[in-house]
């Protein structure tokens, strides 16, 4: 089932390099922590560079966006069996 | 002279093959790209597990629902894909200078000048090192070796298959990549062409469709063997010289069509965006407002690449699918949203409308011209128009294409539905609310 969330949320992430990994973010007031990045893209609003990320937690897959200009993080989609 | 080497790459099931790689739950599942359920669009693509049921790119999605049930739809999402084909691009542009862009998943690389070895020995792991050439002056790179590397590093990198026909032109390149899917390698060498073609279905040629595949059946012919044995003067008498010469050349695998790389690529002949419904439209507001973000669309691409267009064009498809096709040429060429609009709309109100139910509709500007220098526009209220639509694209630039519209689209279903399915403006909308007068903002003095 794919629900979209469109969310501000808090995410720790490790920035090494150009690289940008996220490991854990806070939604619904859980921590959750991303086993894996499963696939990454980017796009652009105006000026603003968006860099997504498709993560598992094992459980479900999320799409998180982080805004490079502003340095926000959004939980855009959850897919979860059932 | 050397043999030349063509090589196209087709990427398998591109949309579907990326939400897989994206989410490893879809893999191995029947999967539809296309829009929303509730949207009436089309399937985009769909994975091989769903093909396997007879789903079909370009079918309606409901049809595409009905022979799969079982399939997880996920909603387009043209970032992921375009970005993706962007750095595979990039990605093959390493292998050869000379990488045309068929489309968003297929493309044309000229591996004739490429020497080889194509890369070192392959490093720890089994992982392929990106390929240089020129390394081994003299030896002209491996083909083969060539579309193994590429199909390796895409898997790498992208977690996605491709499949590569090999052949001496782009013709028999195209054709030799869809004789294996998914993930296939096929090399026609010219010796093998003829051989390949003789008992090839005509409509199995890239430029060859229905219409032309009608009209050789009613000569008899339906291979390529058998197009070769037309003669030449009863194949100009019926296509005419130029489509008749072609289709001589095409049925001896002959083409002379460079690969031309995106960057030398010629300027558009026009610009054009559409969009169909959410539910067929019977209400003249819903209609203009549809036209209305279209237009202002191909408005803001006409401006980004300092072009103008002197034709507009208007498609109107009903909810039977019959399709009416319009255009105009302008007294001078435009370029703002309101002009096209206007335009469009004046099109619209000549074609009979009669309230029919309205399915899908397509606007564009053909005659293109460049815009060069700063036109100087004579009345005072076209120099305001300007200064306007000037500060309104130095905000889309700033904020994205979705930060501002027109009143009328702004809170409008069918900008909601365009959008939401484009994958924009899917962060927090920016708004300011201004207490400052206009010349004191910056971006409308000019400043970004």
């Amino acid at each position: 089932m794919l629900e979209r969330i469109h969310q501000e949320i808090e995410v720790g992430a490790i920035f090494k390099g150009h690289q940008t990994r996220p490991v854990w973010f806070i939604w619904n007031k859980r921590k959750v922590p991303i086993q894996e990045v499963t696939y990454t893209w980017s796009d652009r609003e105006g000026k603003a560079r968006i860099q997504y990320f498709a993560v598992s937690d094992g459980a479900n897959i999320y799409e998180l966006a982080l805004d490079c200009h502003e340095l926000t993080w959004h939980l855009l989609r959850v897919y979860s069996d059932g | 002279m050397p043999e030349r080497h063509i090589l196209h790459i087709d990427m398998d099931a591109f949309f579907a093959s990326v939400e897989q790689a994206a989410n490893p739950r879809l893999r191995g599942k029947p999967v539809i790209v296309g829009g929303n359920r509730s949207y009436r669009s089309v399937v985009a693509t769909a994975s091989y597990e769903a093909r396997a049921f007879g789903v079909k790119t370009g079918m309606p999605l409901g049809e595409g629902l009905r022979l799969c049930p079982q399939a997880i739809l996920i909603p387009g999402d043209t970032a992921k894909y375009a970005d993706t084909a962007r750095r595979i691009f990039t990605l093959l542009n390493d292998l050869s200078p000379a990488v045309e862009v068929f489309s968003i998943d297929e493309a044309f690389i000229d591996l004739t000048h490429v020497h080889g070895p194509l890369s070192p020995p392959a490093p720890p792991m089994g992982l392929p090192r990106r390929p240089t050439f020129g390394g081994c002056p003299g030896s002209v790179a491996d083909p083969v070796e060539a579309a193994y590397l590429m199909k390796a590093m895409i898997r790498h990198h992208f977690k996605l298959t491709a499949s590569v026909g090999i052949g001496p032109n782009k013709l028999i390149a195209k054709l030799a990549s869809g004789l294996k899917k998914p993930d296939g390698l096929v090399w026609i060498p010219q010796a093998q062409v003829q051989a390949a073609l003789e008992n090839l279905p005509v409509d199995e040629l890239c430029g060859i469709g229905p219409r032309t595949k009608g009209h050789l059946l009613n000569l008899g012919v339906t291979t390529c063997g058998g197009l070769a044995q037309i003669p030449i003067r009863l194949l100009h008498q019926k296509f005419g010289i130029i489509w008749g010469d072609l289709l001589h050349k095409m049925s001896q695998g002959v083409s002379e069509s460079p690969v031309v790389p995106y960057t030398q690529a010629p300027e558009a002949k026009s610009m054009g965006h559409s969009h169909t419904l959410n539910h067929d439209a019977r209400d003249r507001e819903d209609i203009e407002t549809t036209i209305q973000m279209l237009a202002e669309k191909v408005g803001r691409r006409l401006r980004r690449d300092k072009m103008q267009g002197k034709v507009v064009t208007l498609v109107v498809r009903l909810a039977g699918f019959e399709t009416f096709v319009r255009q105009e040429v302008q007294p001078a060429p435009i370029d703002s949203g309101a002009a096209i609009t206007q335009a469009a709309m004046a099109i619209f109100d000549d074609m009979g409308w009669r309230g029919r139910p309205v399915r899908m509709l397509g606007v564009s500007a053909g005659a293109l011209t460049a815009r060069g220098v700063r036109q100087l526009e004579l009345f005072e209220e076209e120099r305001g128009e300007r200064r306007l639509i000037e500060a309104l694209d130095r905000i889309r630039d700033k904020y994205g294409e979705r930060a501002i519209a027109p009143a009328t689209l702004a809170y409008s279903q069918v900008w909601d539905d365009h959008y939401a399915l484009k994958g924009h403006g899917r962060l927090t909308p920016r708004a300011v609310i201004r207490e400052s007068p206009p010349e004191a903002d910056p971006l409308l003095r000019g400043e970004s």
